[in-house]
């Protein structure tokens, strides 16, 4: 399934424009969204899953068009979304209230829905607290529990948002792993200003800013963009100076080593080192590319 | 895909979570002291009388006092307990959860009405259970179950059903506590506030929620300020009542689709 987005505008009130003009094709399998704080990647996640609608442009999910009213029905049947902020109802236990939104998805034959319900809690690995209330959960479990509800359906397209903001390292991975085994024939769009989640998961992916799309290629072709600009500088400890963006910096005892995206520094001795997804992304945020390219199906 | 399984479920599960609310039983319990109170407090009063000599009085007299007993103050509880059902959802941010569904709004925001308001009514039933089954242990008349049955249907349940839409749609609009602070007030100036003392009230009118009309349009019983209705007027009354209801429902329904299209 593909998504395709055309000019698509988002106003709020107050002459907020959270997205501009956004220009997006969006293949089957894992795609990521990267993007600071504020790009509208939440906004356009939102128009996606048909909880707000845009102020002007078109958006088609596979056969359907995300801009009415009929279409937007058509795809929640088909449709699991992850939001960012994941609400739960607090007094239901995690098997109730998976049960509950298994209802709502129209899963209707009970003895099927409950088999589901269960088969995710194992997938999850919750079934061992399946009975516990929603309020006794840590983050990282009812983001365990948010991905099981989104999978209730078997959607063929799953919006997860910020998936991994606020989990601790061990989540982090588990829930990467878990991710990177729903693509195939899927969409999976993958929100995130996290590098490394979409450098795990993805093959394809945009980077947003302001609104609208700034890069749309492969990971590889990303990391492309970046080279020729990566340095690492190694100095006394005083900072490198020039035109370029610090990515890292380590203190190695005597020496201090800084990781660089941008121009040759004219202070300290520079190697140039090769670009990782993270630089790609440093570099393009400061370039702010508008550059697209069409992504490998 | 059917609707209306969902709207079942949404029943079901909006009635499990309404009755394990603990604030809801100690709510009640505390109403219930007060109520018992009054009821007991004085041994001459007539209702006492009724109260525990129900073979004294005819069955319908003593059936009906009870289904406007267990309404005098009781729906108070429900009023306030239906009133956060819909901020809820935005405070614990489920909302936006349930809109990328393809369950209906209508089929989820009646399924709450109905699941929500059965779940805070359900003490107020098991009262009235009680009383009902006191009522046939003392007068050993089986008719007492089928009069109890359309007693609650016709004076209690449209008055509830009135509330629990006001209650469910006016926190959509307002601020919880201060729509639970109005109820309280409306409630006793609405309903028992005696019509005689110059100030305007609805107590003596077919609004009246307690069932005034019904059960003396119906069964010939005073238990509240109206002391004259006709069956007309008692139909009337019920009619207005889930007519009001009805609408209340739909103007929500139009209202948060309004709010969601605006977002």
């Amino acid at each position: 399934m593909h998504i395709y987005v055309h000019q698509l505008n988002k106003v709020y009130r107050g002459d907020v424009h959270a997205l501009n003009n956004l220009e997006l094709v969006i293949p089957s399998g894992m795609f990521g969204l990267l993007g600071p704080n504020g790009a509208g990647k939440t906004t356009f996640m939102r128009i996606l899953a048909g909880i707000m609608q845009p102020t002007s442009g078109t958006l088609h999910v596979g056969d359907y068009e995300g801009n009415t009213e009929k279409g937007r029905i058509a795809i929640k049947r088909f449709l699991g979304y992850l939001p960012q902020d994941l609400g739960v109802y607090p007094d239901l236990s995690a098997r109730e209230f998976l049960d509950y939104m298994g209802i709502l998805k129209g899963l209707e034959d009970r003895t099927m829905r409950r088999r589901r319900v269960e088969h995710l809690l194992e997938v999850v690995a919750l079934s061992n607290v399946a009975n516990r209330k929603l309020k006794t959960f840590s983050g990282g479990m009812k983001r365990r529990v948010g991905i099981a509800q989104a999978l209730l359906n078997d959607p063929q397209l799953l919006i997860v948002d910020e998936p991994t903001a606020g989990l601790d390292p061990e989540e982090r991975i588990r829930f990467r792993n878990l991710l990177s085994e729903l693509g195939g024939d899927r969409t999976v769009l993958l929100s995130t200003h996290i590098v490394e989640d979409i450098a795990q998961t993805c093959q394809n992916l945009a980077i947003m800013k302001s609104g609208c799309v700034i890069f749309q290629g492969t990971v590889a072709e990303m990391v492309h963009e970046a080279r020729g600009k990566v340095w690492m500088v190694t100095t006394q400890g005083l900072k490198p100076e020039g035109n370029f963006t610090v990515v890292s910096t380590m203190n190695m005892g005597t020496t201090v080593q800084y990781r660089i995206v941008g121009d040759y520094p004219t202070r300290g001795e520079a190697v140039l080192i090769e670009p990782n997804l993270e630089d790609g992304y440093v570099w393009l945020m400061r370039e702010q590319h508008l550059f697209q390219r069409m992504p490998v199906a | 895909m059917s609707q209306l399984a969902i709207f079942s479920g949404v029943m079901r599960y909006e009635y499990r979570m309404q009755i394990r609310r603990r604030s809801l039983w100690i709510t009640y319990a505390v109403f219930m002291l007060l109520l018992g109170a009054i009821l007991f407090g004085n041994d001459s009063s007539t209702i006492y009388k009724i109260i525990v000599h129900p073979g004294a009085v005819p069955l319908s007299e003593a059936v009906v006092y009870w289904a406007t007993i267990i309404n005098y103050h009781l729906p108070i509880v429900v009023g306030i307990m239906i009133a956060d059902r819909l901020p809820r959802d935005r405070r614990t941010k489920v909302q936006e959860l349930l809109t990328t569904t393809p369950a209906t709004l209508s089929a989820r925001v009646l399924g709450k009405y109905l699941g929500s308001m059965l779940g805070a009514i359900s003490p107020l039933v098991l009262v009235y259970i009680g009383s009902i089954v006191y009522i046939l242990y003392q007068t050993h008349n089986i008719m007492a179950i089928p009069l109890a049955i359309a007693a609650f249907a016709t004076v209690a349940l449209p008055g509830l059903l009135f509330i629990c839409a006001f209650s469910l749609a006016c926190t959509s609009v307002m601020w919880v506590p201060l729509y639970q602070f109005l109820f309280v007030g409306y409630w006793f100036w609405g309903n028992l506030f005696p019509p005689n003392r110059g100030i305007p009230t609805l107590s003596n009118t077919l609004l009246l929620p307690l069932g005034g009309n019904a059960a003396m349009g119906f069964f010939g019983v005073q238990s509240s300020n109206i002391d004259h209705a006709t069956v007309m007027q008692g139909v009337a009354s019920i009619v207005l009542l889930l007519g009001i209801a009805t609408l209340v429902m739909v103007a929500l329904l139009y209202l948060l689709k309004w709010q969601q299209a605006r977002q």
